[in-house]
């Protein structure tokens, strides 16, 4: 058993606790976003071919917060960002330049999914007319999907080459992708099921308290659509990272030289799995087993984001771009007294929000 | 703290942009961010204004356009102000790594509190979005302030670190990160930026005004003079300019003052475009209650839009041959490194090869390609913007050898030549045979007289960026 984290110093692990930490955050709201897109699409093709099928809650719900939840995973990301370029400059940068145009995509890309998530819950439309609904929803639930997924893609394939110091040369020279390596895509099929879970523990919170005017018998509904989802995500996700430890000798080393943090990994999925399946039985969506359910999607979160970095260290180490804190400089006191006052402040207007919604009708479908 | 001497030349790969200069694309994309952040940010603090103005009863209409300028301002700003901000950080790597790096390492903390400031942003701006219609009066208002305040809280941020960057004053000698933030442009730059945010938040509102078509013409009269209050502080511009000018190094105002045609070309555009808003917003607006039209507001915008394209250009540009002053070059060699590379070479190691090797036909013009990749590249294109064909084409053989070992003579905003005799003719021979069309034969040129007449020049311009080059070379003439 090998530990990556033993040969760093103090200082450096203090910058990686802290990208770990702040990437969980990005994690947590991008599956949200990554298997919500996924669920739209899906349900809104369904509707598609199936006019008649019942109102779809699930949908509605993940429909109407997808703003939300890709403007949160945009600004989570952006502290892991700031992390990783302290930790792993060298690697980050040269990965992003190598992938170039494929990476500066992203950005164009993203706004346009977000455009096309407003536009797949644009409410004036509901029931007049008539292409809008057969034609241009499901055409932009599936674009938004897509468009997600791409993002997906390059941040899994600019992590892989940043992992990958010796091939940056060749590379370079021959104008090299890293898509033809199945790596890239059973990494990204494990991210997507990985979100599912994760989704599914968050809209069950979400229909607890009422959102789009969920109703008793829309929550018995949602309870087994939810289950489903989440445990086709937890198995799914045992099979990818069997299948990804297969191919990728690299995740396997990290997974098995970090026996706590994949322990915590596995311990999150055997909790999520027993909390979903009572759910699936009893066909209500109980705090407690809610409770459980995202506590142990959280703890997969967690181990897995360390595994992810014990094998990035593991490939770093003894080159020129192994992990290393960046020059000491002031500004910590001032970054820690705004994140209180920071969270204070988000803590405030989440309560004065509640109580006037607590005064009135729960959740609008407005926005 | 990083030392200049830590960074390596050749660290990253360098990618091709074809005819665009690397400059020209972090410069489009700031455009565009800058402009829509700017307007966000005021945005905020007209939209807080508005409602306390409505909740005392001052202004009726108040409520009804805040709804609908929130709207627009959360499509706007959350989407394309956000991404477009991540998009400028993304491109700043793609541009100079090395550069970004530096900021980065050196200003953390101030990012990593910006950060907080994002989320505040965001928190306040969905809950009003979202439930603003069934929130208290006092609620509405706090969730404004916040939003307003925490939009501005990000601009501060940043404002010091891209301030630093032009004078980075004195972090030079005690990197001290406080030194370095409230540097000498900091103050001028920020009070700047935010009356541009009053004057681009009003702009809008007034198109908005003008296309809700559910207000009568006298309300809009009576909505638009009172948001035209935002654009007053205009006034102030020149004094605010004439302050930066002052702030900045001398040789970097002599630049844009008329040293330089195309910089001082923007200036006159950012000038004069932000004189022809603000003489409308004081003498049509405020004193003669004059009505602006969506056409004319459109109109104003699109003169903002310029003038804040120019004035990103000045900032970008003001700062040659550095992109963080007196600390790193453009090309991202640090002013400590030249004399070293004079006598090593820049090419001496480089991890990236050429991509289209084959295409040279001789050794020395892979290495010219190379040397053009790692000093020139960064500012220039062989046959595009700012292209070496045109700028040197017409000139002889010795004088583009000259001129280019005296590159801080021949322009102050350009480093020093960092590389040795052979590289520099090995860059000649490749800039002429890029402009003779790429021939598939060329004659090696390695007559030692050329050679020696080269390091002659090379040790003449001396390894000083201007204008310490010009005043060292004037001490020892003096002697
Ligand atoms: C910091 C950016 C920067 C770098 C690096 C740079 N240049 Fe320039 N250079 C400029 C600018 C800006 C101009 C002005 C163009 C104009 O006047 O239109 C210029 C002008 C020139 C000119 C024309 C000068 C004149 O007065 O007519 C030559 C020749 C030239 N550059 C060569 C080079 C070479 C060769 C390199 C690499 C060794 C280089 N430059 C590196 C920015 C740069
Ligand atoms: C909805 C859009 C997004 C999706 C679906 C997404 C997805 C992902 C995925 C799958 C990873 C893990 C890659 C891997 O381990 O192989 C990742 C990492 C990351 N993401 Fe996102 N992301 C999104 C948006 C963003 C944005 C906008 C930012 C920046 C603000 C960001 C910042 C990061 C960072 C910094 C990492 C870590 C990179 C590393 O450690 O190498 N993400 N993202």
């Amino acid at each position: 058993m090998t530990h990556a984290f033993a040969e760093l110093d103090g200082s450096t692990l203090f910058y990686l606790a802290l990208y770990v930490a702040t990437m969980v955050l990005h994690v947590v709201f991008m599956q949200y976003t990554f298997a919500g897109t996924i669920v739209v699409a899906v349900a809104a093709v369904r509707r598609r071919f199936a006019p008649g099928a019942q109102r779809d809650i699930v949908a509605l719900v993940a429909r109407d917060w997808l703003p939300m939840a890709v403007s949160a995973a945009i600004t989570a990301g952006i502290a892991p960002l700031l992390f990783v370029q302290l930790v792993y400059q060298q690697a980050f940068y040269t990965a992003n330049l190598l992938l170039f145009n494929r990476w500066m995509a992203i950005l164009p890309v993203l706004i346009a999914a977000i455009y096309a998530m407003y536009l797949v819950k644009a409410k004036h439309v509901d029931d007049a007319r008539v292409r809008f609904h057969r034609i241009v929803r499901p055409a932009a639930a599936v674009a938004t999907a897509v468009l997600v997924a791409y993002v997906a893609l390059a941040f899994v394939e600019n992590h892989l080459v940043s992992l990958a110091p010796a091939k940056w040369t060749e590379m370079y020279a021959n104008r090299q992708s890293m898509l033809t390596s199945p790596d890239v895509w059973v990494r990204l099929a494990m991210w997507a099921v990985a979100s599912l879970p994760v989704f599914a523990a968050c809209a069950a919170w979400q229909l607890r308290l009422g959102a789009c005017g969920a109703d008793d018998a829309d929550r018995t509904t949602a309870s087994r659509a939810l289950a489903v989802i989440a445990l086709a995500g937890l198995v799914g996700d045992l099979v990818a990272a069997a299948a990804y430890g297969a191919i990728a000798p690299a995740f396997r080393a990290a997974a098995q030289g970090e026996a706590l943090a994949t322990g915590v990994a596995l311990l999150g999925v055997a909790l999520a799995v027993f909390a979903w399946a009572s759910v699936l039985r009893a066909r209500v969506l109980a705090r407690t087993m809610l409770v459980l359910a995202g506590v142990g999607s959280l703890a997969t979160i967690a181990g897995m984001t360390v595994v992810r970095e014990a094998m990035r260290i593991a490939a770093l180490s003894g080159t020129s771009s192994a992990p290393h804190a960046p020059p000491a400089s002031g500004g910590f006191a001032l970054f820690v007294l705004f994140a209180l006052i920071g969270i204070a402040v988000i803590a405030w207007i989440v309560r004065e929000v509640a109580r006037a919604l607590a005064r009135g009708e729960l959740v609008s479908d407005r926005g | 703290m990083t030392e200049p001497s830590d960074l390596l030349p050749n660290l990253y790969p360098v990618n091709d942009y074809g005819p665009v200069m690397k400059g020209l694309a972090i410069g489009g994309l700031g455009i565009f961010h800058v402009f829509l952040a700017q307007f966000a940010i005021g945005g905020g603090f007209l939209m807080w204004w508005l409602e306390w103005l409505g909740q005392t009863g001052r202004e009726p209409l108040a409520r009804k356009l805040i709804d609908s300028v929130f709207r627009v301002l959360i499509l706007l700003s959350f989407v394309t102000g956000a991404l477009t901000g991540v998009g400028m950080w993304l491109t700043s790597i793609q541009v100079s790594a090395q550069t970004i790096g530096l900021m980065v390492d050196s200003f953390h903390w101030v990012w990593a509190t910006e950060w907080i400031f994002f989320w505040l942003e965001i928190a306040a701006g969905y809950a009003f979005y979202r439930y603003g219609d069934r929130l208290p009066g006092r609620t509405r208002l706090a969730l404004l302030g916040i939003y307003s305040i925490a939009g501005f809280g990000s601009l501060f941020w940043i404002n010091g670190i891209l301030s630093w960057q032009l004078t980075p004053g004195a972090w030079i000698a005690n990197h001290d990160v406080w030194a370095g933030f409230f540097n000498p442009t900091f103050w001028p730059s920020l009070i700047f930026r935010t009356i541009v945010c009053g004057v681009l938040a009003a702009l809008g509102a007034a198109i908005v005004i003008n296309a809700m078509g559910e207000f009568t013409r006298a309300e809009r009269e009576r909505l638009i003079h009172r948001i035209s209050v935002f654009m007053l502080p205009m006034i102030a511009m020149p004094l605010v300019a004439a302050w930066y000018l002052a702030a900045m190094p001398a040789d970097s105002r002599g630049w844009i003052m008329g040293g330089s045609m195309v910089m001082t070309l923007f200036v006159s555009i950012s000038a004069g475009g932000s004189a022809l808003i603000g003489g409308y917003a004081v003498i049509a607006l405020w004193r003669q209650k004059q009505y602006m039209n969506g056409a004319t507001a459109t109109l104003l915008a699109a003169i903002a839009f310029g003038a804040t394209g120019a004035g990103e250009f000045i900032r970008e540009g003001a700062r040659k041959p550095y992109s963080v002053r007196e600390v790193l070059f453009s090309n991202a060699i640090t002013p400590a490194q030249v004399a070293s590379l004079r006598e090593h070479g820049v090419t001496a190691q480089n991890p990236y090869p050429l991509r289209d090797e084959a295409d040279y036909p001789t050794a020395q013009l892979r290495k010219g390609r190379l040397v053009y990749r790692s000093l020139c590249s960064v500012c220039h294109t062989i046959s595009g913007a700012n292209a070496l064909d045109a700028l040197m084409g017409g000139w002889t053989v010795d004088q583009k050898r000259m001129n280019v070992a005296m590159l801080q003579w021949t322009e102050g905003f350009m480093p020093p030549f960092a590389g040795n005799a052979e590289e520099l003719e090995a860059l000649i021979q490749y800039l002429a045979w890029e402009n003779a069309g790429r021939p598939p034969a060329w004659r090696e040129s390695n007559d030692p007289a050329t050679i020696s007449q080269i390091k002659m020049w090379l040790d003449r311009a001396g390894t000083l960026p201007a204008p310490k080059a010009q005043a060292a070379f004037a001490a020892e003439e003096s002697r």
